[in-house]
């Protein structure tokens, strides 16, 4: 067979251009320490916190420490929330994380497994003791291949009341004043007036459950050993059944099925939602972007047959870091309790230092909803609970159930097979 | 350099002008340093040192990643951990997973569905805007509007318009066509072809623009002995203009081809990620960037589709290329 040049370079062309396609995919810090006295320089990362608002704030914060610790130098990097797990992925396998970073336990679990990052419970025994034991149990982490400790500085926590649509609940029929905040309650009140919710073109929810909806349900997440997931029980097929009533009333939108967060709250802006879980910035976001909702709101606790879920997010040590002391320290300063309520004033979340809770800024006394949601949230930050296990992934295992459920709603398969097969999936994950 | 100054001196020596007087043994010393510095237009290395630079590029951005790829694929690596070998386990898990068939479906119908309006329309819509005058400038700028536009940005415009509340529902609902809006962005079929909506739309200018370089290139004379063989514009687009442009509706085909079965943007924007309901708008694209990105990618699982696609691909190729030598023996 003979080849021509250009027959050569057509096919090598058309080569290099499919095999691009197929090619997917894989600080230095001159820091010391020395005995007693912290010196030497580290990378403080944060996770999309460099802006008007708080950029003041980390500036201060990292001047009053070096100016404590003279010697030290910390050099802070901002990354954007867009991508920042393929960010923090690409530098754990190059080897080069900075020595402080910012992440949720999602990713802490993954990297700590990755034996990346230091076990401050081994490292700093005494933290235990400064944060919340529901904070400091949520950066305990344990399973196959980890050894059992806590794998971060527990730093800001969040959560947040159930808001109501006050014209929509009683479009839907519902008595305004006795609104539903556990779950049992709400699918009750779904099975009432889901039908009258959908004729009128308003969905009771729009969203699909979350994992953490999972936990507030009373559904177990894993086993004790956390060798395996257990949300194929009859408890959590009972919950997606209670979806599944709504979605054929018409009480659950339609769209909730593909729907990302933004999806419920545009469509709760546009007063087509009746209920919606959210956060204290929701109430100032309704204020500002939905005038006729936020006359309309009404906060309760959030809906839970057993504790709220709460959010965190940590302060990690790289474990490869070369000052480790003045890393253990630096972290363990921006997390402490002053720094911490300094913060979430700023920012209207929570702090994960005992005792903090007791400043006045948390326990408002107005009847305004600001105030309203600040007190029920404050509240459940005491009481919550991390639902999500750090094992679970946001990107592959919530995707994957989320997709199962979503099927077995429509009835393209049954509720049991659905969460059968995300176990399985989740499972296979979990060993790999 | 070389090159020239000899084009230069035969220029000369054939216009019959008298070359400037120098020394023999001067002309004889320049020879030799020429000679010297003078890289062989015959020899060996001149051709590579001319592709060296694409060489470089295509061996460190291409043929290492691909091999890697391949490497990849036969272990069982995250992002990680590098992984031990593990045979052909990932592709044998690859064929039980349900998400591949959804995928492999859903990238197959979009180029059986999309490369022959990509073939067929912008080479209609060429024909009717070729020529003079502002108002065929006007229209040729205005079907081209799309390609400039930001992928996400018309994915947004779409969602806007499809959405069960969106301005096509609502001027459905207006007309009295529907009582229930219709579930473009969530019924799975809906979902997918209104994503090749979108394809369609956003490649119709580009695809127009290579056409109308083809049709500038068919004689006009062509036209002028159709017209008087008394063709009407139906018959002359028929027998003059698509066999005038078909090496260029060849090449728009494998283009299109290879574009439609790497959808990602149109439905990823479409489902906000969520490759649509239950998963069931998943494209191969998309179910590589799942599996081989973040924290948690199966790197060695991606390795193993991203080879499949691969396959598919360069199969989609040498069959489009066979089909085009037939067809250029044939004419």
């Amino acid at each position: 067979m003979r080849f021509s040049a250009k027959g050569v370079v057509a096919v090598g062309g058309a080569v290099a251009m499919v095999m691009s396609m197929a090619a997917c995919g894989g600080s230095n810090n001159n820091a010391s320490s020395s005995d007693g006295k912290l010196s030497g320089e580290i990378t403080f990362q944060t996770w999309n916190l460099k802006n008007d608002k708080y950029t003041p704030y980390f500036e201060d914060l990292i001047a009053a420490y070096e100016k404590d610790n003279p010697g030290t130098k910390i050099k802070w990097v901002d990354q954007p929330s867009e991508g920042y797990e393929d960010k923090l992925s690409a530098d754990a396998a190059a080897g080069s994380l900075p020595d402080v970073i910012d992440m949720g336990p999602n990713a802490a679990y993954i990297l700590a497994k990755a034996g990346t990052l230091l076990n401050i419970a081994q490292e700093d025994p005494s933290a235990k003791d400064l944060y919340l034991d529901n904070a400091w149990k949520g950066a305990t982490f344990k399973g196959e291949g980890l050894e059992e400790g806590t794998y971060g500085f527990p730093w800001y926590l969040n959560t947040g009341p159930t808001f109501y649509n006050k014209a929509a609940v009683e479009a839907c029929g519902a008595d305004a004043s006795n609104l539903p905040t556990t779950y049992d309650d709400f699918f009750k009140l779904a099975d009432q007036i889901g039908k009258t919710c959908g004729e009128k073109g308003i969905s009771m929810l729009a969203k699909l459950p979350n994992s953490e909806n999972y936990g507030e349900y009373g559904v177990e997440m894993m086993n004790k050993d956390r060798t395996s997931y257990t949300f194929n029980s009859d408890k959590a097929q009972s919950f997606i059944e209670n979806y599944k009533k709504m979605y054929d009333s018409g009480a659950l939108s339609k769209e909730a099925l593909n729907a990302n967060w933004n999806g419920e709250t545009d469509a709760f802006k546009q007063g087509k939602v009746m209920a919606m879980a959210g956060s204290l910035y929701s109430v100032n976001d309704f204020k500002e972007n939905a005038p006729e909702v936020y006359k309309n709101l009404i906060v309760t606790k959030r809906l839970a047959n057993s504790s709220a879920n709460i959010f965190m997010e940590m302060l990690v040590v790289n474990s490869q870091t070369k000052n480790k002391a003045l890393a253990i320290d630096f972290a363990k300063y921006v997390t402490n309790k002053e720094n911490q309520v300094k913060f979430d004033k700023l920012a209207n979340i929570f702090p994960s230092t005992k005792d903090s809770m007791d400043d006045p800024f948390f326990k408002p006394e107005g009847d305004d909803l600001e105030s309203q949601a600040m007190r029920i949230s404050a509240e459940q930050i005491e009481t919550g609970t991390l639902w999500v296990p750090p094992e679970f992934s946001e990107a592959q295992d919530t995707t994957n159930l989320r997709e199962q459920v979503a099927q077995a709603i429509q009835g393209k398969q049954s509720v049991k097979d659905a969460l059968d097969s995300a176990v399985k999936f989740s499972d296979e994950r979990l060993q790999q | 350099m070389v090159a020239s100054s000899t084009s230069a001196t035969r220029a000369t020596s054939r216009a019959g002008e008298k070359p400037a007087r120098v020394s023999s043994k001067k002309t004889k010393h320049l020879n030799e340093v020429d000679k010297s510095r003078r890289i062989p237009e015959n020899g060996v290395l001149a051709p590579w040192l001319f592709v060296l630079p694409a060489l470089i590029v295509i061996v460190v951005f291409f043929i290492i990643p691909f091999i890697n790829t391949l490497k990849l694929s036969f272990t069982d690596a995250t992002m990680l951990k590098p992984g031990s070998f593990v045979g052909f386990d990932q592709y044998i898990k690859m064929f039980g997973d349900p998400r591949l068939k959804t995928a492999l479906l859903n990238s197959s119908l979009y180029v059986v569905c999309v490369v022959p309006c990509m073939v067929i329309f912008p080479l209609i819509l060429s024909a009717l805007v070729s020529g003079n005058g502002r108002v065929l400038a006007f229209f040729r700028v205005s079907f081209y509007m799309p390609v400039v536009m930001s992928s996400v940005i018309v994915g947004l415009i779409w969602t806007n318009l499809l959405d069960s509340r969106g301005l096509v529902n609502s001027i459905f609902k207006a007309m009295k066509w529907i009582t229930e809006p219709i579930p473009f962005l969530t019924d799975r079929w809906l979902l997918l072809f209104s994503a090749m909506l979108v394809t369609i739309w956003t490649g119709l200018g580009y695809y127009m623009v290579i056409y109308l370089s083809a049709l500038a290139n068919i004689d006009p004379s062509l036209y002028e002995a159709s017209e008087l063989d008394g063709c009407g514009p139906i018959r002359q687009f028929l027998h003059v203009t698509v066999p005038g442009c078909r090496s260029t509706m060849m090449l728009i085909m494998l283009l299109s081809s290879i574009a439609a079965f790497r959808v990602f943007n149109e439905i990823y924007v479409l489902t906000g990620g969520t490759g649509g309901t239950g998963g069931e708008d998943l494209t191969m694209s998309m179910l590589i960037k799942r599996e081989g990105t973040g924290l948690q990618a199966r790197t060695g699982y991606a390795g193993a589709i991203s080879m499949l696609m691969f396959v598919i691909l360069g199969t989609l190729i040498v069959i489009e290329n066979i089909v085009q030598r037939k067809a250029d023996r044939n004419a």
